[in-house]
């Protein structure tokens, strides 16, 4: 189903609301924000990023956030991550509204209920690939469980790196890394930002696979913001974003359709 | 290349702040060193020069550079008959052209006005006051015949409180001669720097002569001419040359100028010598500083290898790089070394007006010497360009290609180069060898020679050991958590940088706890050969008619007293020396440690406790019956000789009759140290006694020993002595080296503050993964205090060493000499101040991580994150 689309610029501050998939669920969305509004700078400078952005993200689903550059869906992310906090609206998380807690909290909600998988320089280059994976856990204080942890990293094929520190491994392999931390934690949200982007194809597509199959397997929300329409073919929901406000979404996308979708987007048509 | 240079210290100033810091405090030293020796001079010259001043050719004894040589006392002695008086002109005043000659004698004299008299000296008065070199302030100058007016300097008249027509009296240093006078006038103080501290007393030929010591000659160390108006000091100067040598005199004319310049020359010795140590210790400073630098910009070049590679492959040649690099160092070492000297000049210009109002010296001059300044900072500018040049030189080295590829993180797992390392392990081992043998031989240069070698060995090993021991330390962070672990990791990530910002904290650490273990071994050295020396700490004698046994107890009660005893005088030896009854373990318990052999047999019966100054005779009289008895030798300057009662008791029943005049009746010939018939509390005062009390314990000690108790002698105050002046001096050194430490210390948080910008990205990281602000912050501070403790506490370590070392240098030989053993010098390590020292170190460290800390902790994630 098509929402109805965003206009250009200027007055589109209204609350647009989306409504869910085509499917109807009564579990709560694992993210849901509402009027997130984000401006960088001041007057003639000043950069919209967000204006005004409704959107809910339903639990279990693998969703794309999807935009041309500037569209603001960084920003989004960021917002919707507990990563910055935007100048107006609210962004609840399960049950727990992350918009007005001190900085101290939001990295607590950060550390016990999200996870992230960064484009690069996600490792920390002093430690090994086991204590990266753990890191989330030793910050708070737990320690792993076990038989959890053998899991993943069994199923993401890292049983013999542990002990390697990321400039021992390739780009892939420090991504996979990346993702079983996010994993390990069993979060309400897993981010993903462009993880694919320094990858070659058949590594990415691996990637993508992993983080498909923990939507799947294990009920995983995956969130992933990207440019590209291979990657975001991978998700169950595209949202699309142009110039810092929602321009539509698409369900069980095709790569030709979100490509065509962004094209429109950058030339300034509705999709 | 200008722009570039430019453009970067415009942008990123922050960076640049702790290298003009460093260049800064190590240029405003070096300053300050050379600004105290040219105001000394100055001061010299202005008092020196002031008491030249009234005239117009000077005699000064010539003695060919040797100012203690027979030919110049010669001189001096004959300097005032050749002057003469104004009664009583001599050959000088006699040379065509000379109007007066005056030869300012000086006579001590004591100056009283019915109170405590003033020490100070007598000197007549010339025809023209103006030979004097004072102005007179009130009253008049007493005429030269005139014997009973005076004039006095005014601070001597308010000590005194005596004003204008007021008497005083005049006393000779030998005590006789009293000579009252009338004050007719004051004078200003006398700048002369031989006066100014003693009362300055003009007076007529009959006053100074009535003060004269009958068998001191009076002697001037000059002769001041005053010519008449028309005459021709070129051809005056000529004629006095002409008769002093016709005299036979060994002295020469110069003019005022020339003269003071001659005696400035002589007494600056001390202060150009003062010039030069503060100055060895400015050079320290500049060398940490240098490695600070060096650090800095080998940081900072790492972190625009991005940049670095641009403009390479924009076409930038390898000669601009370079010299943009170095113009960096340059402007930056420019500005650091302009703003120390300029502190420099403020603050010692600022102290010399600040004791010149407080010590009430007018004379006190500020003095600087440009050339010498624009030399300083000359030289801390090329300690910044010199230390860039290696950095410079990497920068260089950055290949094009490096700006396209993205920024990856490159561990740079660097290796201590194979040959610094062998060099560094050669020298290190082969110059502490080099060092012991030389302490040992007491020869002191391949002892210091082989020291400076092995510490250069140890600095070029610092990169091997110190991440190794920072490593080993990050252990205890352990319970941190996290944060705790990936500061100890962090703290090495670099070891070659872990190592550059140590070995600036080492030198320091080093070098002072090297010097605290020298100072606190040569105390405790010190000590001990007091001990020998003085067997008996404290001798009180006690009023005669006083029980020394009770004072004995009173002073047993005395804090910090171990033993007591109190003896009788009882007889005399043969040969006269005052003779002591001491009960047996009395005695024992206050004499010091003796060599073994005697030990047993002291104050056993029939035994003679003997000093080794004393005749080693061991005929006693007591009563008037003399004994032959075993003599034990005391090894040091004890007071006298010491037997039990027992013995005394012995001799008195067994032994021979008395004969020659001075064994009668036990009081001998020889003086004996306490008052007739009194008796002598021997105080043991036990080996901790803190040297500031030592003070209040004498004090405590005589007055528990009753009244009319003086202290006799001992070992306590000389041990007081030493300790205060060892301590003034550990004092002293110790804050000079903390000049250095300082800079030291700049350099970790320097290096911290690079290496956190660094780490932006990665620390935006940990935010997003769950890192609290907090915990950021304690990560960093971890960091700073494990590198700052680590080498603090190595540098203690190497300190104890080389003060072992220097110690068996100074004082291998005097231990050899009094204790007669192998004179092997044992360390007494001062552990509480290298604890202070570790634990000052990391102090330091967490305040240096708090700026840099703060910095990245107020950086969002999302900021971090977005970071090239």
């Amino acid at each position: 189903m098509n929402a109805s689309p965003a206009p250009g610029a200027s007055h589109a501050v209204g609350a647009h609301h989306l409504a869910s998939a085509s499917s109807p669920t009564t579990t709560p969305p694992a993210v849901a924000a509402r009027g997130l509004t984000k401006t960088y700078g001041r007057g003639d400078t000043a950069v919209h990023a967000l204006r005004g952005v409704d959107v809910d993200v339903e639990a279990g689903r693998f969703t794309a956030i999807m935009g041309p550059s500037g569209s603001g869906k960084s920003t989004l992310m960021h917002c919707l991550a507990g990563l910055d906090t935007p100048d107006a609206g609210t962004v609840t998380l399960g049950d727990t509204v992350i918009t007005g807690l001190s900085d101290a909290d939001l990295t607590r909600v950060r550390r016990d209920r999200v996870g992230f998988v960064f484009q690069a320089f996600n490792l920390v280059p002093t430690l090994t690939a086991e204590q990266n994976i753990v890191l989330p856990l030793e910050l708070a204080g737990r320690s792993p469980d076990r038989a959890w942890l053998e899991e993943i990293v069994g199923a993401l094929g890292l049983s013999d790196r542990l002990t390697h520190r990321p400039h021992e491994l390739s780009g892939g392999q420090q991504q996979r890394v990346a993702v079983a931390r996010a994993l390990l934690t069993r979060p309400d949200v897993v981010f993903g930002d462009e993880p694919t982007g320094n990858l070659d194809t058949a590594t990415g597509a691996e990637v993508l696979g992993l983080l498909r199959r923990a939507t799947w397997e294990m009920g995983q929300t995956v969130i992933m913001v990207t440019h590209d329409p291979v990657a975001a073919a991978s998700a169950d929901r595209v949202v699309l974003l142009a110039d810092g406000a929602l321009a539509g979404e698409l369900h069980a996308p095709t790569a030709e359709r979100v490509a065509e979708a962004l094209t429109a987007l950058q030339q300034g048509r509705a999709i | 290349m200008w722009t570039v240079a430019l453009a970067q210290l415009r942008t990123q100033p922050r960076r640049y702040v702790s290298v003009v810091l460093a260049v800064l405090i190590g240029t405003m030293f070096l300053a300050a060193a050379s600004l105290v020796a040219s105001s000394a001079q100055a001061t010299l010259r202005a008092t020196l020069g002031a008491t030249y001043a009234g005239a117009d050719l000077v005699v000064l004894p010539d003695d060919g550079g040797d100012a203690s040589g027979e030919t110049a006392a010669s001189a001096m002695d004959r300097l005032p008959s050749l002057a003469g008086t104004a009664d009583a002109p001599g050959p000088l005043a006699g040379v065509p052209g000379v109007a007066e000659a005056f030869a300012p004698t000086l006579t001590w004299a004591e100056v009283a006005a019915g109170g405590e008299p003033r020490a100070g000296v007598a000197v007549p008065l010339p025809q023209d006051a103006s030979l004097a070199g004072v102005r007179v302030l009130e009253g008049t100058l007493p005429a030269p015949g005139d014997a009973r007016a005076v004039a006095l300097d005014e601070g001597t008249a308010e000590t005194l409180a005596v004003g204008v027509g007021d008497t005083v009296t005049l006393t000779a240093g030998s005590g006789q001669g009293a000579v009252e006078a009338v004050v007719s006038g004051l004078t200003s103080v006398s700048p002369d720097p031989m006066l100014s501290s003693q009362a300055q007393v003009w007076g007529g030929a009959g006053v100074v002569d009535a003060l004269q010591m009958p068998e001191a000659a009076p002697f001037a160390t000059a002769a001041l001419l005053r010519l008449e108006d028309r005459a021709d000091p070129q051809s005056v100067r000529a004629d006095v040359a002409e008769l002093l040598r016709g005299e036979g005199v060994a002295a020469a004319v110069a003019t005022p100028d020339e003269a003071s310049r001659d005696q400035l020359s002589r007494m600056a010795g001390g202060t150009d010598l003062f010039g030069w140590v503060l100055g060895g210790f400015a050079v320290l400073a500049l060398v940490v500083t240098a490695l600070v630098i060096a650090n800095t910009f080998q940081v900072l070049v790492a972190q625009r290898t991005r940049d670095l590679a641009l403009l390479r492959t924009v076409g930038a040649s390898v000669r601009q790089i370079r010299g943009a690099v170095l113009l960096e160092a340059l402007l930056t070492g420019l500005l650091g070394a302009l703003l120390g000297v300029g502190l420099a000049v403020a603050l010692t210009a600022g102290v010399v007006a600040v004791a010149r109002q407080a010590l009430g010296v007018p004379a006190l001059s500020f003095g600087g010497d440009p050339l010498q300044l624009a030399a300083v900072a000359a030289v801390g500018t090329g300690v910044a360009v010199v230390a860039a040049l290696g950095p410079a030189r990497a920068a260089t080295r950055v290949a094009p290609l490096q700006a396209l590829r993205p920024a990856a993180e490159t561990e740079v797992l660097s290796r201590a180069g194979l040959v610094r390392a062998v060099v560094g392990a050669v020298l290190a081992v082969g110059g502490a060898v080099l060092m012991w043998s030389g302490a040992l031989g007491q020869q002191f240069l391949p002892a210091v020679g082989g020291g400076v070698l092995s510490f250069l060995g140890m600095l070029l090993l610092a990169r091997l050991f110190v991440p190794t021991a920072v490593r080993g330390a990050a252990v205890l962070a352990r319970p941190a958590g996290v944060p705790g672990r990936l500061a100890g990791l962090n703290a090495t990530r670099h070891r070659s940088r872990t190592a550059a910002t140590a070995a600036a904290l080492l030198i320091g650490t080093t070098l002072v706890a090297l010097v605290l273990t020298g100072g606190r071994t040569a105390q405790a050295e010190t000590d001990r050969l007091l001990d020998t020396e003085f067997p008996v700490d404290l001798v009180v004698s006690v009023a005669p008619g006083q029980d020394p046994a009770a004072a004995a107890r009173a002073v047993a009660e005395v804090a910090g007293v171990s033993a007591a005893a109190g003896s009788v005088p009882v007889g005399a030896t043969v040969n006269g020396t005052p003779a002591y009854a001491v009960a047996a373990d009395g005695l024992r318990a206050v004499v010091a440690r003796e060599p073994e052999r005697d030990a047993g047999a002291l104050a056993a019966d029939g035994t003679v406790y003997v000093p080794s100054w004393a005749d080693p005779t061991t005929g006693v009289t007591v009563d008037g019956r003399t004994q032959d008895l075993r003599s034990v030798r005391g090894s040091g300057l004890q007071t006298a000789v010491l037997l039990t009662p027992e013995t005394a008791e012995q001799v008195r029943a067994e032994g021979r009759p008395a004969v020659g005049a001075d064994g009668g009746d036990g009081a001998g010939s020889g003086a004996g140290p306490g008052p007739e018939g009194g008796g002598l509390v021997l105080v043991d005062a036990g080996g901790d006694a803190a040297v500031r009390d030592l003070q209040d314990l004498a004090e405590g000690v005589t007055a528990a020993a009753g009244d009319g108790a003086q202290v006799v002698e001992g070992g306590l105050g000389e041990r007081a002595l030493y300790s205060q002046v060892i301590d003034a001096l550990l004092g002293i050194v110790v804050a000079l080296l903390a000049v250095s430490v300082l800079i030291a210390l700049i350099g970790v948080a320097n290096t911290l503050s690079l290496s956190v910008i660094e780490r932006t990205r990665e620390n935006a990281l940990l935010r997003a993964l769950g890192l609290t602000r907090r915990g950021l912050r304690g990560m960093i501070a971890v960091e700073a205090v494990l590198i700052a403790a680590v080498a603090a506490a190595l540098g203690c370590a190497l300190g104890v060493f080389y003060g072992w070392a220097g110690s068996q240098l100074i004082l291998g030989e005097l231990v050899a000499q009094v204790t007669g053993t192998a004179g092997l010098v044992w360390p007494a390590v001062p552990w509480v101040e290298l604890l202070l020292i570790v634990a000052v170190a990391a102090l330091a460290g967490l305040v240096a991580s708090l700026l840099p800390a703060r910095r990245a902790a107020r950086l969002s994630p999302v900021e971090g994150l977005a970071t090239v």
